[in-house]
């Protein structure tokens, strides 16, 4: 009886089958190849509770780490190895020079304040560490890694110089309250990089801790996390950004998480052979706070009324914008560098990191950019940009003597002074990538075709609108390189 | 409401109608066009009338005489859709809706020049166009579009030309008076709201003018509704563009081309030799530029001119077929509805819905007397009524019904078509139920606002399907009937007949099972049972492929039953979608023909068909008995009069049953069934049949009446020895027979060419 019940269920289950394969096959087949992002996005781990398990009280920063070290053994040593401990990269070929360079914060030279070296304690209350307060440190003492200021959820850790705690802090509570990083986290650096919110990138800001979906779509619709796409594997972040690298290694883009050709138009599909996802989708930055895009440092010293977006005795003159509408160019996700001793331009505006790129190259793409200009000193005679030390006894921000200055800032960086220096103009190219709007509100096509001034289709080497001209000459898709969107 | 004279009426709505923010009524240049660098037009003398350069005789400028020095301005003039329109006696037909609409330039009795600037300058000055044309001063209307600081100004004695806007060959200077094509803004400016809407505020004072957003509320814009400045319902969450072809840079002209525009002009079908599919041989660009037509393509419109039916339709540029694979039944949705029936869901403007002779206006998608910032624009969906295309073909299509209301209260029903706020795919309607549904959009009643004493009379020279019926209040529906436009709709409409006939069936046979039942019961329950099934012995009568059949098609049928309910009542779906019910029904049911044929063809070639014909020799009698059986022997106990062996499986009633079964009701569904199926492949077949409305009644009825044979099928199962064992023997093959002798001798049990029966394993 038992085996017929279970023929009688193989033969229902036979006939059901039989009856809905054709109905199957006749059905659509759903729409065109799915976009399902978030299959991509990794998985939030729940956090523990360490209230029991860190107790403090903690006499410093050190001393939580070594309490943390107990159980993750290998979390210093990890970090150590990345660069928000170094603040360097690898060592790769720079354009234009010999040899090898590693690139990154702790040599490199910007438009803003110019420089770490000579200026370390007051920069490196932004490094992953503790006491980086000269060119001494020991980059190899785990116990000055700082975990908290990733992983603090109490809200009140705040680095102050050198990457030392801040004398408010309660080391206790924020050791307890560790979890994974949060926007706030990682925005208690990166929002606020170049000494206030939203100096820097244009794209990255205090807005975005807890932005509308306006803002930013991922973060404000979608509630994600900053390390959702700056994947993190062994305390190592995807991500690359050419104010510190020159290559594209272990960059972050969006066809990690979305489809290459997500549209359902294929129209505009065929614009991403062509054209960033970020050109459409960030139409402007800066949308809440306002983004500094130039810095005159000539005209600093002089005792003329303050105000924190037009003129600082310290800085000099600054203009600030709101709504920011970015600037394009072809971009491969590699760019030039200036390295220290390098000759500025003889015309026109030294460009600090000029991003790589060519209509004609089939792996570039029109992408947005912010473009900060400044005007920062240059050794008159020897044409090289100068490293000035600004914070601490001696700099400028001090003496307002700039001789003084830039004498204590090439001790450091162990350059030529000549003793006559300049002003000079240059360009530091921010790629934008944050900030992305809802599909609603992205570009449409006469911004840019039939008349419209987003993009300036000769200035990116077209005969004109390529809607009426024709586009670029490319080689048939399957030859595209990948990972360049 | 706001009460405003005839004659005021007039006056404002030529000269404040509809102007998109201050100034922003006159067309704006587009970069091309400013630039004068990017255009080729050579620069000109302005002359008057007589020929004479203004500058001299400081008269009027004259389109034609300064444009004909080198464009065939006769020509022109001759092939002019505008002064075509402007020719005729306005009192003859245009549907406006009142006196006050008649546009400016048809009040100059058709005697106006040929204004070449109102379309060709880059930012006429409208507001002085019209001011001159209302004058009464039709000839200065030309220069008044060019007053400008530096050019031209309006002084005491006449026109003042300056000097300096002239260069050494007297050429008025390109900045001045630049010449393009046409841009969307230029056909704005009479036409209806076009361009950026992101930051200009639409006035609405001008509720008589004759743009075409006032009466339809189309919009042509890339704007996106939730930049715009309209106030409207849900905002935030409106992000599509309020055309898609605006959205796409299409300009007016595109479509609307001139006639003999060598780039758009097309061999016409029946004219072009069948083996060429572009003939390059066509109007040099030297001679287009010398005399273009002035006629422009248009798909439809009011009067007979020439030019309706000669634009391109949707499908001149877009390949249906592709982008529709979701949708069932796309040829016929093609067949029957206008591509904006869904490609414009709603409208995202206010428009006119009741004008009244003292010029009282009533709107659809705002409260407002006239739309304002601060009343909600509720977007609204229009009516759907037939509309002939430019194929010949009758189709529905959107329209929006303005109501005049005249002093009398007589009152007028007029149908403005839809064609413009293209949305693409992705905003289109593609909701079935929309239409599949009860309550569809097809018949869902169109309010007209209007209250007058008499029912409103639906104006000539529309297709209309329906009925004007009173609403609450006075006021009038349009009641829109989509049967008078020949469509029958699955989900919306149903035969009541064939439901009525079909539920009554069905309720007959489940009432007489349950009385039968109950008297079993109740028998059952007095005296104790006297089959003894350990009496009987087991016989093989259902082979392996007969059970197979049997049960495929058991499950198909029950599968088209419950999609079928689908398609018929929408509202009972659960989980999924009308479509999907569709396609699923049309598949099962070929599942069931393929297995009804398959089966066929078994039976007759094993002889097994035998068993269904009722053999004449003493059919009555068995029949008679078995009825009786049913009747009262079953009550009693009786041994069951007919014995089934592998030979004889059928009793008489069941041969009777399934005859009907086989020729007549499985026969009927089936090809009901493909006709409806086909109706969107072979419509002519359809239509033959008696098209939809009779096809889909019938096989409604039929699939009532095999519920009702499903049913009593079912009950006369549970008739055998145990009341599970006929559904037992089904599943195994085998079933359990009484070895009694019969009363009856049963025929040969040696059927030549019948099957032995198969060992079961």
């Amino acid at each position: 009886m038992s085996r017929d019940r279970w023929r009688a269920l193989a033969g229902g289950l036979g006939l059901l089958i039989l009856l809905a394969v054709p109905v199957a096959l006749v059905l659509p087949k759903g729409t065109p190849p799915a976009d399902d992002p978030w299959a991509h996005v990794p998985p939030h781990l729940p956090k523990t509770d360490h209230s029991d398990l860190l107790p403090g009280p903690f006499a410093d920063g050190p001393s939580v780490t070594r309490a943390c070290l107990e159980c993750h053994e290998e979390a210093a040593s990890e970090v150590m190895a990345t660069a928000h401990w170094t603040w360097e990269g690898d060592p790769v070929p720079v354009p234009g020079h010999e040899g090898l360079h590693r690139i990154g914060k702790k040599t490199a030279i910007n438009n803003f304040c110019i420089s770490v070296q000579s200026n370390w304690a007051a920069c490196t209350a932004c490094h992953a560490g503790y006491g980086w307060k000269d060119a001494s440190f020991d980059f190899t003492a785990q116990e000055d890694v700082d975990c908290l200021v990733c992983h603090d959820q109490s809200g009140q850790y705040v680095k102050s110089k050198a990457g030392l705690p801040a004398e408010s802090v309660d080391l206790a509570a924020s050791a307890q309250s560790v979890g994974g990083p949060t926007r706030d986290t990682c925005g208690s650096c990166h929002f606020k990089g170049g000494g206030g919110a939203g100096v820097k990138h244009g794209d990255l800001d205090t807005s975005l801790m807890n932005p509308t979906e306006r803002v930013d779509v991922h973060m404000g619709r979608h509630e994600m996390l900053c390390t959702d796409c700056h994947v993190t594997e062994k305390h190592s972040l995807r991500g690359r950004s050419i104010s510190v690298s020159v290559d594209q290694a272990n960059r972050a883009s969006c066809t990690d998480c979305h489809a290459k050709e997500p549209h359902a138009d294929s129209r505009i599909d065929l614009h991403t052979r062509s054209v960033a996802c970020q050109t459409c989708h960030i139409p402007e930055v800066a949308i809440r706070e306002a983004t500094k895009i130039h810095w005159d440092w000539s005209t600093a010293g002089k005792d003329q009324p303050e105000d924190p977006h037009h003129y600082l005795k310290k800085k000099g003159s600054f203009e600030y914008a709101e709504l920011l509408r970015p600037e394009y160019a072809w971009f491969d996700g590699t760019a030039d560098r200036y390295l220290l001793g390098d000759s500025t331009a003889t015309e026109g505006a030294t460009v600090l990191n000029r991003p790589h790129g060519d209509r004609l190259d089939p792996n570039s793409l029109i992408w947005p950019f912010k473009i900060h200009r400044g005007k920062q000193i240059r050794d008159a005679e020897n044409g090289y940009l100068l490293v000035p030390k600004t914070a601490g006894e001696g700099g400028y921000w001090e003496d307002y003597d700039w001789d003084q200055a830039v004498r204590l800032g090439c001790e450091a960086t162990g350059l030529e002074y000549s003793g006559r220096y300049d002003f000079a103009e240059t360009e530091m190219y921010w790629a934008l990538t944050h900030m992305v709007a809802p599909a609603d509100h992205a570009l449409q096509c006469g911004d840019c075709h039939e008349g419209g001034d987003v993009l300036d289709w000769e200035a990116l080497g077209y005969h004109g609108d390529p809607l009426e001209w024709g586009g670029r000459p490319l080689p048939p898709v399957t030859d595209l390189a990948e990972g360049t969107r | 409401m706001k009460r405003r004279s005839l004659a005021t009426a007039t006056i404002l709505s030529a000269g404040v109608a509809f102007v998109i923010g201050a100034g922003a009524s006159e067309p704006h240049a587009t970069a091309h066009a400013d630039d004068p660098a990017r255009t080729i037009h050579p620069t000109f003398p302005l002359l008057d009338r007589n020929g004479e350069h203004v500058l001299d005789s400081g008269a009027g400028v004259s389109p034609t005489a300064t444009c004909g020095q080198c464009h065939d301005t006769a020509f022109i003039a001759e092939h002019d859709l505008h002064a075509k329109i402007s020719r005729r006696d306005p009192a003859a037909g245009l549907a406006r809706l009142t006196a006050a609409e008649r546009t400016s330039w048809e009040r100059a009795d058709g005697t106006l020049e040929t204004d070449c600037f109102v379309c060709h300058v880059v930012a006429p000055n409208e507001m002085a166009r019209r001011a001159a044309l209302d004058a009464g001063r039709p000839d200065d209307a030309p220069t008044a579009e060019l007053v400008r600081a530096g050019l031209v100004s309006n002084g005491a004695s006449g026109w003042e030309w300056q000097a300096g806007a002239f260069d050494a060959q007297r050429h008025v200077r390109p900045d001045l008076v630049a010449v393009q094509d046409p841009t969307s803004e230029h056909c704005g400016a009479c036409h209806g709201l076009v361009g950026d809407l992101s930051t200009a505020v639409a006035d609405w004072t001008g509720d008589v003018s004759p743009r075409r957003t006032l009466r339809t509320g189309e919009v042509f814009s890339s704007t996106r509704l939730h930049d715009s400045t309209f106030n409207l319902e849900n905002k935030e969450v409106r992000g599509r563009a309020f055309d898609v072809h605006a959205e796409r840079l299409l300009e007016c002209v595109d479509c609307h081309h001139s006639l003999n525009h060598p780039v758009f002009r097309e061999a016409r079908e029946d004219v072009r030799p069948e083996h060429l599919r572009f003939d390059a041989r066509r109007l040099d660009l030297r001679d287009y530029l010398e005399r273009p037509s002035h006629e422009l393509s248009l798909a439809s419109g009011e009067g007979d001119h020439d030019e309706i039916g000669t634009m391109r339709g949707c499908t001149a540029c877009h390949d249906a077929a592709t982008g529709h694979e979701w949708l069932p039944y796309a040829e016929r949705h093609f067949d029957r509805l206008s591509c904006v029936v869904c490609h414009v869901p709603e409208m995202a403007a206010p428009a006119l819905r009741s004008v009244d002779a003292a010029g009282d206006v009533a709107w659809r998608g705002t409260a407002a007397s006239v739309p304002d910032a601060l009343t909600p624009i509720v977007p609204w969906a229009p009516v759907l009524i037939p509309r002939r295309e430019a194929d010949g073909r009758t189709r529905l299509a959107p329209h929006n019904l303005v109501t005049e209301v005249a002093a009398d209260g007589d009152a007028t029903v007029r149908a403005f078509p839809i064609a413009h706020g293209v949305t693409s795919g992705k905003d289109a309607l593609r909701d079935c139920s929309a239409c599949h549904d009860q309550d569809s959009r097809l018949t869902r009643p169109f309010a007209l606002g209007a209250s007058s004493p008499r029912p409103p009379r639906l104006a000539e020279g529309v297709a209309w399907s329906g009925e004007i019926r009173p609403r609450a209040g006075g006021a009038w529906d349009y009641v829109p009937d989509h049967d008078d436009a020949g469509l029958y709709v699955l989900g919306h409409d149903s035969s009541r007949f064939a439901n009525v006939a079909g539920i009554g069936a069905v309720a007959a046979v489940a009432f007489a099972i349950g009385l039968h039942a109950l008297a079993r019961v109740i028998v059952a329950r007095r005296r104790p049972r006297r089959a003894d099934v350990s009496r009987r012995e087991r016989v093989h009568l259902y082979s392996r492929y007969e059970r197979l059949w049997h049960w495929l098609q058991a499950l198909a049928i029950f599968a088209l039953m419950a999609t079928g309910v689908g398609v018929a009542f929408p509202a009972a779906i659960v989980g999924t979608d009308f479509a999907t019910m569709v396609r699923a029904h049309n598949v099962i049911g070929f599942v069931v023909v393929a297995n009804a044929l398959l089966a066929a063809f078994y039976h007759v070639a094993s002889g097994e068909i035998r068993q269904f014909l009722p053999s004449p020799a003493g059919f009555f009698d068995a029949a008679i008995r078995q009825t009786r059986y049913y009747v009262a022997g079953i009550f009693r106990d009786d041994p069951h009069p007919f014995e089934r062996s592998p030979q004889r499986k059928l009793n008489p009633l069941q041969q009777l049953t399934y005859l009907g079964i086989l020729n007549v009701l499985l026969p009927l569904q089936t090809v009901t069934g493909i006709l409806i199926w086909s109706a969107q492949r072979w419509p002519a077949v359809d239509a033959w049949f008696g098209g939809l409305a009779l096809l889909v009644p019938l096989h409604a009825l039929g699939a009532w009446l095999f519920a009702a044979f499903l049913l009593a099928h079912i009950y006369l199962t549970t008739t055998g020895p145990t009341p599970l064992a006929h559904v037992k023997a089904m599943i195994r093959g085998w079933d359990l027979e009484s070895t009694e002798p019969h009363g009856r001798p049963e025929r040969g049990t040696a059927l030549p060419g019948a099957p032995q029966p198969e060992e079961t394993s």
